[in-house]
């Protein structure tokens, strides 16, 4: 990574600053509107048990909840010498708000920086950020027994990206990236660091749309096993394979400019095997997600977009009651509108 | 046009690569841990324990009462023990107390009366028999002075109980001189003393204070708390923890015309029997949740640092930088690391 700074700073100073500051920056503001009906991914027992006790719920009388979330991103363009040549610095930052779950609000966010020396050519530096993201109501059971607290993480993520044509419009994208996931003071012993590497194929077929296959595995260490208290003496860590399969169909369809769908699915291993925990022993799930969406330029600027997902995890376990317990379907869908702007001093 | 000097320049460096080198750290849950001293198998049930210097005296269920040396922490080796037959009882013993000025101890049959155990000849163990009433649940033992000494007993039956021995040198012999019952407002299963001030615990009906004024002992103030008021430690005549079993415990802190000032309830959801405190250490005897950690952050706060399940916990007492615990398991001592 220093060598990657290095190498930026050293194009930057190539030429003079005033060179590249005259270029526009691009901003766009978003609104989406959604709807989430499992907001604390609740298996159907665990939708049974609340009604008699919510406490499960954290307050919340709701299993579902509206949503919306604002977004701002800003795009500079530095264009090179070279013409084929040109730096990217992207940042967006998310603002995220439940209705009905006052517990999850956070904001999220990332920035890039890349450079690109050609089509489908690029080298790209991520920074994401997502703060305090509340999960559901857990028992700390370092210092309570049957008390519930909130639990959220922060993620910290850095990826390195690189993309390179095979042939024409057939290009390769490979990452890896480097995620601290930390929970706050009463659930630390979930902290995970989680190296994951992507491999992606992408095709673009002309007046028809783009399709790619990404195969994605992730190990999760579990840093603070047995460095804690009592709750920490089980290792947390897991490995999970994840396979995405985007399409993307641009030639207009039922009224939207473009339409597509994706389907991921994450296969994840836990390493524990502790006889006498049967409620993590062994276990892994299968998680599926399928999205649908469309897409439609209101105006040059003004765009919308409609998107449902439907997600489904299977937990698999030695103890059928583990394996309903852990298992969920949720339903999400979200109409994003976006204006995009033009900041241009000169 | 815009004009981009040194200054500014270095500052984009070091932007760019703090950006780059943008790790964070994991959050501390500041809880302690309790490291393992030793453990000593004490036959019975390890229900209570006293500390004096290098002895420590064990209130050891069915297993009597016994004298443990602790000069060497790591290596404790038992100096005797007396069999509830070679005490002459016949229920498990809950409480040991020792005066040492008077080197007299002090054990409570449970549920009957206190045992008055005679030290002052070298280490053997004379017992001089049992005193008070029956149901007593806990005592306090304040010396007067060489040859006297007063037990201030918690009695379920009849309320706070006094008993005023004095030794009478022709004799050679601890005689019970004095005497006194005053009604308490509930029936006291526990007992604490500072100065001049006494706590009774009331089960169901919270506490009651009384005052001790030249001999005459008054009903001071009673307040009702949630749970059931098991045990009560002072800290001075105005502030105090009781242990309330199912709700949890409290920090009481208490006006000069006996209201009261404040009171945090924590650990709400354990099960306390006991609280031993040590400056900003609180240790919690949660039964069979073990024992739980707090630290009292100012006024109004009382943190939890952490349970530790070593065990079925009755009682735990600090001494000298360790943690001394009661437990089903024997008696364990710690030290806990902040």
């Amino acid at each position: 990574m220093r060598f990657f700074a290095i190498i930026l700073l050293s194009i930057l100073w190539g030429q003079t600053w005033t060179d590249y500051l005259q270029s526009p920056v691009k901003w766009t503001v978003g609104f989406t509107n959604g709807y989430d009906n499992n907001v604390l991914r609740l298996s159907a027992i665990e939708k049974d048990d609340a009604a008699l006790n919510q406490t499960i719920l954290g307050g919340t009388k709701t299993f579902d909840s509206h949503y919306v979330r604002f977004s701002l991103s800003g795009l500079k363009k530095i264009q090179l010498d070279d013409r084929e040549k040109q730096i990217q610095f992207f940042a967006k930052s998310n603002l995220s708000n439940y209705i009905q779950y006052k517990h999850r609000q956070y904001w999220s966010g990332y920035v890039k920086v890349s450079y690109h020396w050609g089509a489908y050519r690029r080298l790209e530096y991520m920074l994401r950020h997502l703060d305090n993201y509340y999960m559901r109501h857990y028992k700390d059971l370092d210092i309570t027994v049957n008390q519930l607290f909130p639990c959220n993480f922060t993620d910290r993520e850095q990826r390195i990206l690189i993309s390179h044509p095979i042939k024409l419009r057939l290009w390769l994208t490979g990452s890896i990236s480097y995620t601290q996931r930390y929970y706050d003071r009463s659930f630390t012993e979930f902290d995970s660091d989680i190296f994951t590497t992507t491999f992606k194929v992408s095709k673009k077929f002309r007046d028809f749309g783009t399709i790619s296959l990404e195969v994605l595995y992730g190990i999760a260490d579990n840093i603070t096993f047995g460095k804690g208290a009592k709750s920490s003496n089980l290792d947390r860590s897991y490995r999970h394979t994840e396979l995405y399969l985007p399409f993307s169909y641009d030639q207009g369809m039922l009224g939207f400019e473009a339409v597509g769908f994706s389907l991921r699915t994450d296969f994840r291993q836990y390493e524990v095997e502790d006889i006498s925990d049967p409620l993590h022993s062994g276990r892994s799930h299968r998680e599926t997600k399928f999205d649908i969406w469309g897409k439609k330029n209101v105006k040059k600027n003004l765009m919308i977009s409609c998107t449902i997902r439907l997600r489904n995890r299977f937990t698999d376990s030695h103890y059928d009651w583990v394996s309903e317990l852990k298992s969920f379907d949720q339903i999400h869908a979200w109409i994003s509108i976006e204006w995009k702007m033009l900041y241009d001093r000169y | 046009m815009i004009v981009i000097n040194i200054r500014m320049k270095h500052c984009l460096n070091l932007f760019i690569i703090a950006t780059i080198f943008s790790c964070i750290e994991p959050n501390s849950e500041n809880l302690w841990k309790l490291n393992e001293v030793v453990h000593i198998e004490t036959e019975g049930y390890c229900r209570d324990v006293y500390i004096s210097g290098d002895s420590v005296f064990v209130a050891a269920g069915q297993g009597g009462v016994q004298l443990w040396d602790i000069s060497t922490i790591t290596a404790p080796y038992l100096l005797w023990k007396k069999s509830l037959a070679e005490l002459g009882v016949n229920k498990e013993i809950t409480q040991v107390t020792y005066a040492s000025s008077i080197k007299q101890l002090f054990a409570l049959e449970s549920n009957e009366r206190p045992l008055h155990i005679d030290l002052s000849s070298g280490d053997s163990a004379s017992v001089q028999g049992q005193f008070s009433s029956e149901k007593t649940k806990e005592f306090r033992v304040v010396t007067n002075h060489e040859n006297s000494f007063t037990v201030y007993a918690a009695d379920n039956d009849d309320g706070l109980k006094l008993s005023t021995f004095e030794y009478d040198t022709g004799f050679e012999l601890w005689f019970n001189t004095a005497g006194d019952e005053i009604a308490s407002f509930g029936n006291p299963n526990g007992i604490d003393i500072y100065e001049n001030e006494i706590v009774l615990t009331l089960d169901q009906l919270g506490i009651e204070a009384f005052h001790s004024e030249n001999g005459i002992i008054t009903s001071s103030y009673q307040i009702d708390l949630k749970g059931n008021a098991r045990a009560v430690t002072m800290l001075n005549g105005s502030e105090f923890y009781i242990a309330c079993e199912d709700a949890g415990a409290f920090k009481l802190t208490i006006g000069i015309s006996g209201q009261t000032e404040a009171k945090i309830q924590f650990a709400k959801d354990l099960f306390v029997t006991h609280i031993a405190v040590s400056n900003n250490q609180l240790a919690l005897s949660c039964a069979s949740n073990g024992l739980a950690l707090y630290e009292p952050d100012g006024n109004t706060t009382i943190s939890a640092r952490g349970i530790h399940d070593i065990g079925y916990v009755y009682h735990a007492e600090f001494s000298g930088g360790y943690l001394f615990a009661a437990t089903r398991e024997g008696l364990q001592i710690f030290e806990i690391e902040e």
